[in-house]
């Protein structure tokens, strides 16, 4: 797989190149340095110009003394010029064939309801996900998504949201299925050190029934039950070495056992958001569960998490987005929680610049400080926005009682922000926190 | 071969820089050219008889990527630009006479009085049945194309829907402006018809928005309809376009020239009156200057068939948009502007573009998004860049904004009046804001060069000698007052020896500079004849203190002995 994509960018440069071979004018570059100085001037007499040729020639661009001090630059510029023009006329030419409309009707039902589109899931890799709009009733979308990224890390979902049923209430039904083959197990505690992480795959299916009832269009309570297996197995990351070989099951429970947790949450959301592309507003969301293992293995443990961001908008599009969230897990005396399913902090929406799962212990708590500013607003199109961001937290046993500015662990970064008259398009960010750079990228 | 370090580059490069720069030439046409001065020869008519050249087609997505990234990399290794900046010498048009001005062509006419209006005997027949004769599905600005009932051929263009006026009074205004100033457009004009009179014609395909081909039915003029708004009497306004006669050969392009066309020999990026398309599209604020807004017709005149160079579609122009009125960062920002891009990244936010900061508010829908309030006239950008405006000179802003001030306030009224908007205030409101612009554009390069015209010699009223009057464009187009003007004159001797002859003067305005007799004068001029070089510059004495004196002009005269007369044979403006 790994060669073929490696050889993919050479044959697509030779590609373009060969484009451009075939569109470089003709008219000016190399050969054109030879041209005689003669005809860099205008004739001086009318009479005797007509008389030497009715079509005089064409007159140079560039006079030749302007040709020697160009050529250094042409000779240098040659090949990124041809690739340039390549690509010029590969863009011409998917626009002549129509590609992407051609591509549109195939991608994209005629009422625009059901749609195959690509994605990009930064825990997985890149994929497609289907969507189908208003199926039952309007607001109501099926999808279904597979991704696949390097180490055959892959996932698969199914989601149904948003049926109507009777009243304001609606109900999403929910599937998923994934291998995560690279996760890192760094132990339990705020002072886990970067050598004490190793290398696991995590492969875990969940299905997911939940109702919501909503208030309006900013606030909404849902209800959710959960089913979901899951299962560690041994890693494919070479640069840690096997879960096995540092951590046993007292360490990191659930390591040998599958879990099997069936679960009831309920969470309730406000939100005041301004438009799909916020730039006021903000959100709530309180959610606590409860899950227990019906497989026959100890696991059973409560779940309970609050976030909130607002948006503090500047002028002219500049916004500051404030965030806090915090996340508590606990369990009934003598069951215990897998050491997968604790909170943390290094997932994407906590602090960035760290792995995945970098500290857990049974308390998190997060903030983050992130300034976006449109950097590019092509017309008629909403804006790209960059932004910088300064993210903190901190995991513990009871941060109630433990805190410890000392302990807290911060992410700086920025990144670009696409939006779409449906929300967020893509996305790609850099985060740097205390031992290495992580890179995010999300697509649709 | 081992990677050169960018150090070991620049050793190479920067001597050969510093050579390139010795090497190169004096500022040429920019300023004064060597006396006696040699007018430079006509070009070639370029509406000579031709074969037919081929069709080519230019794709516009191509185009405005070759423009915006592979022409503008490409400039980055093209040293002599950068000599040439360094060197205050930058390249003068290719095309321009001894007066600095371009002759009549292909691609611009000079017209002037009643002859800048268009007329619209062009307009289609409304009364009789139209028939489709093509489909214009595609965008979100459909339109048709139809025959009237007389067999003419239109392009009919229609409003975004809920904003009545504006992109059909934009594409027949700005049509009539471009005319005016002497360019090539269509000749068209704002009708109002009933749909019911409209039919397909047979056999007419179209392709609509998922690339599909297919026959065009009565349905799709109804979706055409419902992406317009109607009137209350049932009637559709819209821009009818007539067709360009002869043969159509794709547009032309900014830069170089079409190989199968000899007529056409100077670059496109050299010529002037393309070059000053920037001051006047600045101006009316013709933004979107993709290739697919120009169009080569193979036309015949006068018995001659040539390359004829038409500016086409202006629906987006003034203060309107496709889509509606135009999007306040228009004319500020290129679609993709990688300077505005880096601007806005490196000061994070905090460097509010002034377009952002000022009023950007539709004043009336008919008109749209068209204010002079932080126009800038060398500042204006456009969709993409092109060749041509990036050289503009102060000599073609100068030669572009005399044809921007030669539109009086009551021809920009007449002019607006054409695009026959219901709301007389909006009228009203426009032609003061274009009114404006104009001056600001006028103000701006007239400042660039000393902006004194109209050279010519006058017999004095005893008979007895000659004199050279002028004219101070910024005083006869009302921006700046005559009683505040002073000019200096020196007369040279036209072989460019000695002293000058006699001593410098001041003049006031209206007064002309006296010439000595012809007979006088040495026969040193590129003729054999007498020849002089009147040099001239001019100063606005604000307040009572003296302003700093301008750039000058040098105006080359050749005396006839025998006559005892003098006739004004060029003028050369410092850049």
């Amino acid at each position: 797989m790994r060669v073929l994509f490696k050889g993919i960018p050479r044959t697509a440069f030779a590609a373009v190149l060969f484009l451009g071979a075939f569109h470089a004018p003709a008219s000016e570059g190399l050969q054109a340095t030879a041209a005689s100085s003669a005809a860099a001037s205008r004739p001086e007499n009318p009479q005797a110009a007509d008389s030497a040729a009715r079509f005089p020639g064409k007159l140079p661009a560039q006079e030749p003394w302007e040709r020697w001090v160009n050529l250094p630059g042409t000779v240098l510029w040659f090949l990124p010029d041809l690739a340039l023009r390549g690509a010029g006329r590969a863009i011409g030419l998917v626009d002549e064939h129509k590609i992407i409309p051609k591509a549109h009707r195939v991608l994209v039902s005629e009422d625009g309801t059901r749609a195959i589109l690509p994605a990009y899931s930064v825990r997985t890799g890149a994929g497609v996900v289907f969507r189908k709009k208003d199926l039952i009733n309007e607001g109501s979308r099926l999808s279904l998504f597979g991704a696949a990224g390097e180490d055959w890390r892959h996932e698969a979902a199914f989601a149904f949201r948003r049926i109507g049923l009777p009243g304001a209430l609606e109900t999403d039904l929910r599937l998923d299925y994934r291998f995560l083959t690279e996760e890192i197990y760094f132990g339990i505690g705020p002072r886990r050190r970067h050598a004490d992480g190793a290398d696991y795959s995590r492969m875990s299916l969940e299905g997911a029934w939940s109702l919501a009832a909503f208030r309006g269009s900013s606030f909404s309570l849902e209800a959710t039950g959960s089913l979901g297996r899951d299962e560690i197995i041994a890693g494919r990351d070479d640069d840690f070495l096997p879960i096995g070989a540092l951590y046993d099951e007292a360490s990191a429970p659930g390591l040998d056992r599958r879990s099997t947790l069936a679960g009831g949450r309920l969470e309730m959301r406000f939100d005041s958001y301004d438009s799909p592309d916020p730039k006021r507003g903000g959100e709530i969301r309180i959610a606590s569960g409860f899950h227990n293992d019906v497989g026959g293995e100890p696991f059973a443990f409560w779940k309970s998490s609050v976030r909130a961001e607002r948006l503090v908008p500047i002028a002219h599009g500049r916004v500051i987005a404030l965030r806090a969230a915090g996340e508590r897990a606990w369990s009934p005396a003598r069951r215990e929680i897998p050491f997968h399913q604790l909170p943390g902090i290094g997932e994407d929406g906590t602090v960035r610049g760290y792995a995945r799962g970098r500290y857990r212990d049974r308390d998190a708590l997060w903030g983050s400080a992130e300034y976006r500013w449109p950097i590019w607003t092509p017309h008629f199109k909403r804006a790209v926005e960059f932004l910088l961001f300064a993210d903190g937290g901190q995991v513990g046993r009871d941060l109630s009682r433990d805190f410890d500015w000392e302990l807290v662990r911060y992410g700086f970064g920025g990144g670009l922000r696409y939006y779409g008259d449906e929300g967020l398009i893509a996305r790609f960010e850099v985060g740097a926190g205390r031992e290495q750079l992580r890179f995010y990228f999300s697509l649709n | 071969m081992p990677a050169m370090r960018p150090i070991r580059l620049l050793r190479v490069l920067l001597p050969g820089l510093a050579l390139s720069a010795l090497a190169a030439p004096p500022a040429d046409a920019g300023s004064f050219g060597d006396l006696p001065f040699r007018p430079p020869a006509p070009l070639p008519d370029d509406r000579r008889d031709i074969p037919p050249p081929e069709e080519r087609p230019v794709n516009v997505w191509e185009d405005a990527w070759q423009r915006q990234f592979t022409t503008q990399f490409s400039e980055l290794f093209q040293p002599a630009r950068l000599v040439r900046m360094l060197t205050g010498n930058p390249k003068q048009a290719l095309n321009a006479d001894a007066f600095g001005d371009v002759a009549n062509s292909s691609w611009y006419v000079r017209r002037e009085g009643a002859g800048r209006l268009m007329g619209s005997s062009a307009c289609p027949d409304t009364a009789g049945e139209w028939t489709v004769f093509k489909a214009k599905m595609q965008g979100k600005a459909p339109g048709m194309f139809v025959k009237d009932s007389s067999g003419r051929r239109f392009i009919v263009k229609f409003d975004p829907k809920g904003h009545g006026g504006l992109s059909t009074g934009a594409e027949v205004v700005n049509a009539r402006f471009l005319f005016a100033a002497g360019y090539n457009v269509p000749a068209n004009c704002i009708v109002h018809f009933h749909p019911g009179r409209v039919k397909v014609g047979e056999g007419v395909k179209l392709v609509d928005r998922r690339g599909r081909t297919r026959e065009m039915t009565a349905a799709d003029l109804e979706e055409v309809y419902a992406l317009v708004d109607r009137r209350p009497d049932g009637l559709i306004r819209a821009a009818a376009s007539a067709f360009i006669p002869g043969k159509g050969l794709g547009p032309f392009l900014y830069e170089g020239t079409r190989p199968d066309d000899p007529n056409d020999i100077v670059p496109h990026e050299h010529r002037r009156e393309v070059r000053a398309l920037r001051v006047i599209y600045a101006w009316l604020k013709r933004f979107d200057i993709n290739s697919g807004n120009t169009y080569d017709s193979y036309a015949e005149e006068d018995g001659r068939r040539f390359v004829k160079h038409y500016l086409i579609d202006f629906g987006g122009d003034l203060g309107a948009s496709l889509y509606g009125p135009t999007p306040p960062a228009r004319g500020h920002e290129n679609v993709f502007d990688p300077h505005q891009i880096g601007i806005n990244l490196l000061t994070l936010g905090l460097f509010v573009p002034p377009w952002e900061r000022g009023d950007t508010a539709v004043a009336h829908p008919e008109v749209g998004r068209y204010h002079s309030k932080g126009f800038h006239p060398a500042k204006f950008k456009f969709i993409v860049p092109a060749k041509a405006f990036e050289n503009l000179t102060n000599l073609d802003g100068y030669w572009g904004a005399r044809k921007v001030m030669a539109f009086d306030d009551s021809l920009i009224r007449n002019l607006v009046e054409e695009g026959r908007y219901r709301d007389p205030e909006a009228v009203d409101w426009f032609v003061e804001r274009i009114k404006e612009r104009r001056d600001i554009t006028g103000r701006y390069w007239f400042g660039k060069v000393a902006p004194l015209d109209d050279f010519r010699t006058e017999r004095t009223p005893d008979g007895g000698g000659t004199v050279l009057r002028f004219q101070d464009l910024s005083v006869r187009y009302g921006l700046e007052a005559a009683a505040e003007a002073e000019y200096q004159a020196v007369l040279l001797p036209g072989d460019g020896s000695g002293v000058p002859l006699p001593a410098p003067r001041l003049i006031k305005a209206g007064e002309g500079l006296p010439l000595p007799p012809a007979a006088s004068v040495a026969a040193s001029g590129y003729r054999g004849r007498p020849a002089l070089a009147a040099e001239f510059r001019l100063r606005r004495n604000r307040a009572g203190a003296p302003g700093e004196w301008s750039k000058a002009v040098r105006v080359h005269l050749e005396g006839d002995a025998a006559a005892e007369a003098w006739t004004v044979i060029g003028a050369e403006r410092e850049e």
